[in-house]
């Protein structure tokens, strides 16, 4: 057989099955009388005398008998190493040399050795994934890294479960990893999410975060807990950016730029969007400054896909849905717990003392000792017992949050000019002595200050 | 030429001669205790063996375990030369059995002499004994976790 030379191994041999290559190969062969019956049988026992080696090392030299799904488990790791070093040949000709010339065992070692050497490569390669990676909120982006991959990489043994892929990588990658199994699934898995986090490193985290949740809010999801895509959503909205004239690392687009971008993409027709889209990436290649082969590559996949949802999109007018644009972040709002109130005679006691001292600060240590309520509080401002400078005492005890309460009470609405606090509470007209001082207090203090409460005065509800 | 995948594995594929073979030769031994295995029953004890492989989803790489049992137990006192075959295949239906019960975490040879120290005391040459009370405290050492812990120090709580 060593001198085979047999027609194109298109005709005579087709339709290999990467998956189950050396059995594929070898029925194939059979079928064009490529290889002997003989031959059949001796690479079928020099496997069986492999497993048993296998087998012997996997239960320790202390069992001679394993149940039918670890041998099972086993064969395929064998049979895995031994397609990973003939799938390595050029061409199934050089497979049936390589079977011709060498036993089983020794395919099967440069096989395993080829394994090995991708666990290696793969351990090095996740490395730089652990250094590259998103700070990002998204859960299945960060178990894929921190549970995932390693657990699988710990785990790996080559030598028994060759073949394996469990891992639990949930985080989906833009581009499939399609025909790889084992170790090359994990390494190919690993070095896409490498260019992934490679081509995100151009923009600033918080912008993807921001556009993150803007993608949540667009489709009414939490994005974190759904498997979504950052290179896919980050590249879409940069080449959008890139497509209205903003600089590729400005993710954000309004409502107004994504409402402009839509009648112009709308009136073209669909044979110019190909093109257009085309160009667009090569500007966004060149603001970005990519320069490395594998990302281009990676990137014109990229632009394919996004071409294959863009099309359809200008066709059912859902382009909104494929251009993420900024929703202004809500402004958190203050919600107060609310204790009980004081009991009466407890008010009635604390208003008897506060009356029989002339100590300012002593009163404020009492009313602030006392009073939980912001009722309270203020039947304390209203029952007479305090003069004006135990006011300024007061409220100097106060922090910007109670400070704007007060100024809440006294003015209802506040408006959206900058008109100053000062002036707001002055115009209003309460009438009543602590909203005075109120006034003459907050006009001592100084702007940052006296800006921080006119803030939090207007988020209150 | 046919279209059917010649090629495949079979787990079950075994030298039979070099088993039986192998089978006969214990006779060398046990003959000293007065029991001796003809060639036919040698056969049937290699069937009898894929066939209990086969029912309890293992395989078996080598011919080892059968003269292992063989050599260990045909010193029983309860083993006679009218129940011998028939034993040989009862205590290797037992023995695959307990292995897969223990999850293949003890050897086999361990598992033999814990079978045959229980066999010829508690179980009084029973193989049925064996089976459902015997290993029990040993199989269920093995399921919660504990069974190299005790069994494998000097202090060996369970297999006393």
């Amino acid at each position: 057989m060593s001198n085979l030379s047999f027609p194109p191994y298109e005709r005579k041999l087709p339709a290999l099955d990467p998956h189950n290559y050396l059995v594929s190969l070898l029925n194939r062969a059979f079928t064009a009388q490529l290889i002997s019956e003989a031959k059949m049988q001796t690479i079928q026992t020099q496997v069986m005398e492999v497993l048993k080696e296998i087998i012997f090392r996997y239960t320790g030299g202390q069992s001679s008998s394993v149940t039918t799904a670890t041998a099972q488990s086993l064969i395929n790791s064998i049979l895995y190493c031994i397609d990973v070093r003939l799938l390595a040949l050029d061409s199934p000709e050089e497979s049936l040399r390589e079977l011709d010339s060498k036993t089983i065992r020794e395919i099967y070692q440069d096989g395993l050795a080829l394994v090995e050497s991708c666990l290696e490569e793969t351990r090095k390669l996740f490395e730089q994934t652990q250094v590259s990676r998103i700070a990002t909120d998204l859960i299945a982006y960060n178990s894929t890294i921190d549970v995932g991959l390693p657990g699988f990489l710990a785990q790996y043994d080559p030598r028994f479960l060759a073949h394996d892929t469990m891992a639990d990588i949930d985080y989906p990658l833009a581009s499939h990893c399609q025909n790889q199994r084992g170790i090359f699934y994990i390494r190919e898995y690993i070095r896409k999410l490498n260019l992934e986090n490679q081509f995100c490193s151009s923009f600033a985290e918080p912008d993807i975060n921001r556009l993150l949740q803007n993608y949540g809010r667009t489709y009414n999801i939490d994005y974190r807990e759904f498997l979504l895509n950052i290179f896919e959503i980050v590249f879409t909205n940069a080449v959008f950016a890139v497509m209205l004239g903003q600089n590729a690392r400005h993710l954000v687009i309004s409502k107004a730029h994504s409402d402009l971008l839509g009648s112009q993409l709308y009136s073209l027709d669909l044979s110019l969007i190909p093109p257009v889209l085309k160009q667009t990436v090569d500007r966004l290649i060149v603001q970005l400054a990519i320069s490395d082969a594998d990302l281009i590559v990676y990137i014109r996949s990229a632009e394919d896909t996004l071409l294959h949802r863009l099309l359809p999109a200008l066709q059912n007018h859902s382009l909104d849905k494929l251009v993420i644009t900024d929703h202004p972040i809500p402004q958190p709002s203050v919600t107060l717990l609310q204790p009980e109130p004081m009991q009466d005679a407890d008010f009635r006691h604390l208003l008897h003392q506060l009356s029989q001292s002339d100590d300012s600060q002593a009163k404020a240590a009492l009313i602030m000792g006392q009073v939980r309520t912001f009722s309270d509080f203020i039947d304390v401002l209203e029952a007479d017992c305090l003069v004006s400078q135990d006011y300024q005492v007061l409220f100097e005890c106060l922090g910007d949050l109670e400070l704007a309460m007060l100024a809440r009470l006294v003015v209802d609405i506040f408006g959206e000019d900058d008109t100053p606090l000062v002036q707001q509470i002055s115009s209003s007209s309460s009438g009543k002595e602590w909203s005075s001082q109120l006034v003459l207090y907050l006009a001592s203090i100084n702007r940052e200050r006296l800006k921080t409460i006119q803030q939090l005065a207007s988020q209150l509800a | 030429m046919s279209d059917i995948m010649p090629f495949r594995f079979s787990l079950h594929s075994l030298a039979k001669q070099d088993t039986i073979h192998q089978i006969m030769a214990t006779n060398t031994i046990s003959c000293q205790y007065g029991l001796s295995l003809t060639e036919e029953d040698a056969e049937q004890i290699f069937t009898a063996r894929q066939i209990i492989l086969k029912n309890l989803g293992r395989v078996e790489i080598g011919n080892g375990v059968i003269t292992q049992l063989i050599t260990a137990f045909c010193r029983s006192p309860f083993l006679s030369q009218e129940n011998y075959a028939a034993a040989v295949v009862d205590l290797i239906e037992a023995f695959y059995y307990i292995k897969n019960e223990t999850r293949d975490e003890i050897g086999d040879l361990e598992l033999i002499e814990l079978m045959q120290e229980r066999f010829d005391n508690c179980c009084a040459g029973s193989v049925e004994l064996l089976v459902s009370q015997g290993m029990e405290d040993i199989i269920q050492a093995v399921r919660q976790g504990y069974y190299h812990r005790t069994l494998s120090g000097e202090e060996n709580e369970v297999s006393k």
